[in-house]
């Protein structure tokens, strides 16, 4: 009897805590992208896209809509409760894949955000965090093309952007990172936003075309480029996709491939390759008080996609002059987002402090309040080395007239 | 107060053995005893005859179970005939040896030995002036031949179940074990029934200790009777109150030879096609008969997908709730919009749709055994679509559910210990539950509760999760892997037996590979 009384007792215990964060599936909304912005009162205001779905008729398997809520509060977390007064379901974080900030907001200060979504355990660190340049709720809603919905559409683009290397995507693990590694210093966030196009985005028969009402209005389409410079947590300026690259290529963020293109005036021709393994070091060989002179050392592999006009002897020597030309585009690429950071932004997002802290500790220390300073004034060399692992199918060109 | 009177128990007890009784040398008196006893036995027959011109003489059987025809030719024809009067051929033991040309024939003077007898469909024959009866085997085989085993289905291993006659599936036995070390000891057991139970063992292989610790739970034992070796297994199982087996059940006389060459110990019950072995481990569970006659990947491969298929049945519906009610976070965000559209406007939580589907899967799994087969395809026609299809089309169930019950389901079959052990069936409602209340938290302090509880268990002193607790990695290697194909194949050292080497490394040496 004294067991079945101790039995009852300890199965009793499960009734205790209970089932008090059990939500039925079919009361939740699944949110997938969040956007944060600052409202006309100065207010905190978010967006948010959520799955909602649908109950299943007969005939209507597996609906589901996206349900776009916005609510303003004191604070963005104030705001994200607010959703509430106007959500049907119980809204839930865990599958959120997108952050979207404003830029007003992004020039207000993200530190707020970063705190938000970095504290709480329903944002996970496969999050993805772009600034866009004018408001995040207006970026959201823009429709989708194919997809069902705006958040599959840039999931796909920004799983592209790696092999585009012009668009760049950091994720919320990255993003704390940052913030704590470069707050004095600054780092990039990726950007997106989105144009108008009156083409259609997709093909259609004539029929369907002829009833498309909008066709001759144009249509928002959305795109992952660019990026986005934070320096002392807020938004300072935007990088152009050839200067983001510029900054990949820095950072070794380079995840696919990249491709590189040059013209030359001289014979006539032009020249395109794709640069598919790429290693690049920052070094300083020249340390003296505030005297600091870097080096960019890279060594980069790849091969020739596309080359016509008037190829001169097509030969070890051509190859080796190809090589060299190449490097120095990607030289002349870095050129271009160095003096961006040195002159006009005047912030080291892209990192010399991060090395140079780990090779130099003792000149850091002595430099470390004054490194933006010493940073727009180092000068910078470049040790670029790039070898062209073959041609692709044809040997010659066509243009070589030798056939 | 009538229905509260106080029963006792031992005046309700009342003498159910037979009176025993000692021959004498007068016919008739042995006859009354006889008669005494087989009182309104109508199928007991009685048969007067006369010997050697004047001498009388009786035969006793039971009808059902000798050939009459046997009884005609070599019990009257042969003692009918003599004609000589042999007036000093005091004893049986003469008329025996001279004049009864069966392969069987004993003599008996004490009762006890002629009852049993005659339960087996022996003949008794009683001459006057003789105190010994001549016991004469005219047992007529009267079950089911030996045919295909109909649970344990194999698709390459030999295609012979045991049957209900005990003594064929000794034969079925035997021809596969040519040795005189293979020993079989009988036990009567049951008051009434009075059971043959038969252990068998490979001496020199099985531990002796094993044998004598079966033996002496089945001479304990106490009752009436039993009507199979599943009721028998009852009284030798170290721990009454779990699910999980302590004893292989098979009806494969291949399957017992392999585990009685590992060292084990088999008893059989007279009227049961079902073998019980002795001692048995968890991860029998997941292993058949069949790994012996496959390719050695082949055979791991299977386990291990046995092994999926045991956690699949036992945990898939536990891990729906779980995942879907508590933890919506552990599931790919695609997978769950796909989860969440079927599961929307289904009216019950996620652990009572559950619930609903598994009780309804159950119900038609044991319908399924009880309708009568020219009816049983009309029947599962209205199970499977019916409350399969109509049921997501009402929205009373969601598709995700019926995919989740139906996995579950098949996996359980995959399962061999599912099939002979339909107890374990049962072990999936409470982590339902464990699941409904605490999510995957639920689950897993469950599973521990499990493991903590199989770790207690021991079949006959052998701690049921070895060769895994107690760790040993020779005998993971040798049950679980098989082994490696050239290497020497030990018997696994729980059983602790008295010969560790079951094939020597020499039986390699032969293949040039």
């Amino acid at each position: 009897m004294k067991k079945f009384l101790v039995a009852i007792l300890c199965f009793s215990c499960i009734f205790l805590c209970a089932c008090w964060d059990s939500r039925e599936l079919s009361d939740i909304g699944i949110v997938v992208m969040t956007g944060f912005d600052l409202d006309d009162n100065g207010l905190e205001r978010v967006t948010v896209l959520s799955v909602q779905p649908f109950g299943q008729a007969q005939n209507q398997v597996n609906v589901a809509t996206t349900w776009m809520g916005t609510a303003s509060g004191s604070s963005s977390f104030d705001a994200l409760r607010n959703l509430r007064r106007t959500s049907t379901r119980s809204l839930t974080w865990v599958h959120n894949k997108i952050i979207l900030i404003g830029e007003k907001k992004a020039k207000q200060g993200i530190s707020s955000i970063t705190d938000l979504i970095t504290r709480n355990s329903d944002f996970r660190y496969d999050n993805v965090i772009f600034i866009t340049p004018g408001e995040a709720s207006e970026m959201m809603q823009v429709p989708a093309n194919l997809e069902k919905s705006l958040f599959r559409e840039l999931l796909g683009i920004i799983e592209g952007a790696g092999e585009w290397a012009k668009g760049f995507a950091l994720d919320l693990k990255e993003l704390s990172l940052s913030s704590l590694a470069s707050y004095q210093h600054g780092f990039v966030i990726g950007s997106m936003g989105f144009y108008y196009s009156s083409k259609t985005p997709f093909t259609i028969d004539y029929q369907e075309y002829l009833k498309l009402y909008w066709k001759d209005t144009e249509q928002p389409l959305a795109y992952v480029s660019g990026g986005a410079v934070i320096d002392k947590d807020r938004l300072v300026g935007y990088l152009s996709p050839t200067e983001i690259r510029g900054y990949m290529i820095l950072n070794n963020d380079i995840s696919e491939s990249f491709s590189i293109y040059k013209e030359v005036a001289d014979p006539g021709f032009k020249v395109t390759a794709d640069i598919t393994e790429l290693k690049s070091e920052i070094q300083f060989p020249y340390v003296s008080g505030e005297e600091i002179q870097a080096t960019v050392k890279i060594k980069a592999s790849g091969f020739i996609t596309e080359l016509h006009g008037n190829v001169p002897e097509y030969d070890e020597a051509f190859i080796k002059n190809i090589e060299h030309m190449l490097s120095n585009e990607i030289a002349s690429e870095l050129t271009s987002v160095i003096m961006r950071a040195q002159n006009d932004l005047r912030t080291d997002f892209l990192g010399f402090h991060k090395v140079f802290k780990t090779k130099h500790y003792k000149q850091w220390k002595e430099i470390e309040g004054n490194w933006c300073e010493v940073f727009c004034r180092i000068p910078v060399s470049y040790d670029i080395d790039v070898k062209i692992r073959h041609r692709g199918l044809l040997g010659r060109t066509f243009h070589s007239g030798e056939y | 107060m009538l229905f509260f009177r106080k029963q006792s128990n031992e005046k309700k007890q009342r003498n159910d053995s037979e009176e025993l009784f000692k021959l004498t040398s007068s016919l008739e008196k042995n006859k009354q005893n006889i008669e005494k006893l087989f009182s309104n036995c109508d199928d007991f027959v009685k048969r007067d005859f006369m010997i050697m011109r004047n001498r009388k003489a009786c035969i006793f059987y039971f009808d059902s179970m000798v050939s009459s025809d046997n009884i005609s030719r070599f019990i009257l024809d042969q003692l009918m005939e003599l004609d000589i009067d042999l007036g000093f051929f005091k004893n049986a033991e003469k008329i025996k040896n001279k004049f009864l040309p069966v392969h069987d024939v004993k003599t008996a003077k004490e009762s006890g030995e002629l009852l049993k007898a005659v339960y087996d469909g022996d003949c008794i024959v009683l001459i006057d002036g003789i105190d010994e009866a001549l016991i004469v085997n005219t047992r007529l085989s009267k079950g089911r031949s030996v045919g295909d085993p109909l649970i344990e289905v194999s698709a390459i291993g030999p295609q012979e179940g045991f049957v209900e006659d005990l003594h064929l599936n000794f034969a079925l036995l035997r021809k596969r074990i040519k040795t005189s070390k293979y020993k079989i000891q009988f036990i009567t057991k049951g008051r009434v029934s009075k059971n043959l139970i038969a252990i068998m063992y490979i001496e020199g292989i099985a531990n002796d200790n094993f044998v004598k610790e079966i033996k002496s739970r089945i001479e304990r034992i106490d009752t009436d009777g039993f009507i199979d070796s599943g009721h028998l297994r009852r009284f030798i199982v170290d721990n009454k109150l779990t699910p999980f087996p302590q004893e292989i059940v098979t009806e494969r006389p291949d399957r017992c030879v392999n585990h009685l060459l590992e060292g084990r110990i088999v008893v059989m019950v007279d009227g049961s096609p079902f073998a019980l072995i002795y001692p048995s481990v968890f991860i029998d569970l997941i292993k058949t008969a069949d790994e012996a006659y496959m390719n050695y990947y082949m055979a791991v491969f299977l386990q291990f997908l046995r092994f999926v298929a045991f956690l699949i049945s036992t945990f898939g519906s536990a891990l729906y709730i779980a995942l879907t009610v508590f933890n919506p976070g552990m599931i790919p965000t695609e997978l769950l919009i796909t989860i969440a559209s079927s599961r929307a406007g289904v009216p019950f939580p996620a652990f009572l749709e559950a619930l609903i589907m598994e009780f309804t899967f159950e119900i038609i799994r044991e319908a399924n055994i009880r309708i009568p087969k020219p009816i049983g395809p009309s029947i599962s026609i209205v199970g499977g679509l019916v409350i399969g299809q109509s049921v997501v089309q009402a929205g009373i169930v969601s598709q995700a559910m019926i995919i989740v019950v139906a996995l579950t389901a098949i996996s359980a079959f995959a399962v061999p210990g599912y099939t002979t052990n339909p107890a374990l069936r049962l072990i999936r409602f409470p982590f339902m539950i464990a699941a409904s209340f605490l999510g995957m938290y639920g689950i897993i302090s469950l599973l521990v509760v499990f493991i903590i509880h199989m770790a207690s268990i021991r079949s006959v002193g052998v701690p049921y999760l070895s060769p895994i607790a107690p760790i040993n990695f020779k005998d993971i290697q040798n049950l679980l892997l098989q082994g490696p194909p050239k290497d020497q194949i030990y018997r696994p050292s729980f059983l602790e037996v008295l010969n560790p080497v079951h094939t020597s490394r020499k039986s390699s040496k032969n293949n040039p590979n």
